[in-house]
């Protein structure tokens, strides 16, 4: 092996530079790529049926919680529902009856009795006669005494019944196809 | 200063940054995924996988890991595609996922401890180098490049992760300062900076091979 002194030429010829371009040869054989593809589609599949975790969703709802915007709004809404409420509950407005409710004939027959007896009275036939009705009767019966909501739940399951039930199931539909729209 | 010239241009493989045309042509791919055009996004993966993996290889200095977080990348810019809104070019926008997808693993210590290099060949090294590098030292050439390899890697992995990264995108990569500036979200000045003093780094560890 030749071992002279480097020339003046030689000097020329390496520099960092040129020594760091060689590091452009390290480059994995062609069958490292079909591996790779075959990871990747792997890991593209998980990330389009995955959905976020519990924790990072309620992180993320907590980011649109925490920001400025957002406490205003809520603190106006939060104000002007307390308005009114308060303001129905102290005058007695029949608008806000839940005696009111209970008695209208458009109540479903099952919802209207789960208003006279606790939840857990409701039987097995009255939740399997329609998951619309369940609906009602488990609505009704888990917001008695918040007077204002037993109103809205009583529109809804007279007029609206079935459309709030599959409302909430597009609601979480629309809400995995945003996420694999997403993806 | 030519056969410096010359060398660049002979080492093949990783090339610099994109021309026009091909910016162009991202773009349209890009509204293609983003109007829900999957197999679209697959012409972009094709395109840049090598040299994302190129980039997180040599910043990580890990095959198996560099495999590992550009497919997570890639996963990333599929998953936030939608946001690009064209504002900086495509590649370096891509780029920029990579090395914040390198550099987030490399804090977070996840990375395997161990160095595992790609081969390189004899065959990619312009001739009047080898000569030039093979009078200087006492090894065949199989060793030398073997040997100079791991000099190499240990030297860029002496330095920090901000200095390496520059680095390897400026002189391994072929990005402009410009581009580089964009994709690590500084100014123009601080990419010349750690430029510069990595390089006078790099010059005290490599001093044996550089005669």
């Amino acid at each position: 092996m030749d071992n002279t002194e480097p020339t003046s030429e030689t000097r020329k010829v390496i520099t960092v530079e040129s020594l760091l371009q060689l590091k452009r040869l390290e480059q994995p054989p062609a069958e490292f790529w079909s591996e790779f593809d075959r990871r990747f589609e792997q890991k593209r599949l998980q990330a389009l049926v995955s959905r976020p975790s519990i924790g990072a969703r309620f992180a993320a709802i907590l980011g649109v919680i925490a920001s400025p915007s957002a406490v205003l709004a809520g603190a106006s809404v939060a104000a002007v529902a307390l308005l009114l409420v308060g303001n129905g509950f102290f005058t007695g407005s029949p608008g806000f009856s839940p005696v009111a409710v209970a008695q209208s004939s458009s109540v479903p027959d099952v919802a209207a009795s789960s208003l006279a007896q606790p939840a857990s009275t409701v039987s097995v036939a009255d939740m399997q006669a329609g998951s619309r009705t369940a609906f009602a009767v488990d609505t009704l019966s888990l917001e008695r005494g918040n007077r204002g909501t037993v109103a809205t739940a009583d529109r809804l399951s007279t007029g609206h019944g079935g459309s709030v039930f599959f409302a909430t199931g597009s609601i979480s539909t629309a809400a995995s196809a945003g996420v694999s729209g997403f993806y | 200063m030519e056969s410096v010239k010359t060398i660049r241009s002979a080492i093949g493989g990783v090339v610099a940054a994109p021309a026009e045309g091909v910016v162009d042509s991202d773009l349209v791919l890009v509204e293609r995924v983003q109007a829900g055009d999957v197999a679209a996004f697959d012409a972009l993966v094709t395109k840049y996988r090598q040299r994302l993996f190129s980039v997180i290889y040599n910043i990580t200095g890990n095959r198996e890991d560099a495999a590992d977080l550009t497919q997570d990348s890639l996963i990333r810019a599929f998953q936030s595609i939608s946001g690009f809104k064209g504002k900086s070019s495509f590649y370096t926008w891509l780029y920029r996922i990579a090395v914040n997808t390198s550099l987030g693993h490399l804090r977070k210590g996840r990375l395997r401890r161990f160095f595992s290099f790609e081969q390189m060949s004899e065959d990619g090294v312009p001739p009047e180098m080898l000569e030039a590098l093979v009078s200087q030292s006492r090894s065949d050439r199989g060793a030398l490049l073997k040997e100079l390899q791991e000099k190499l890697n240990e030297a860029l992995h002496s330095l920090s992760t901000k200095h390496r990264t520059v680095v390897v995108l400026h002189e391994i990569e072929g990005l402009d300062h410009a581009d580089i500036a964009e994709i690590m979200k500084c100014s123009v000045g601080t990419v010349r900076s750690r430029l510069h003093y990595a390089k006078q780094q790099l010059q005290i560890s490599l001093q044996a091979y550089l005669g």
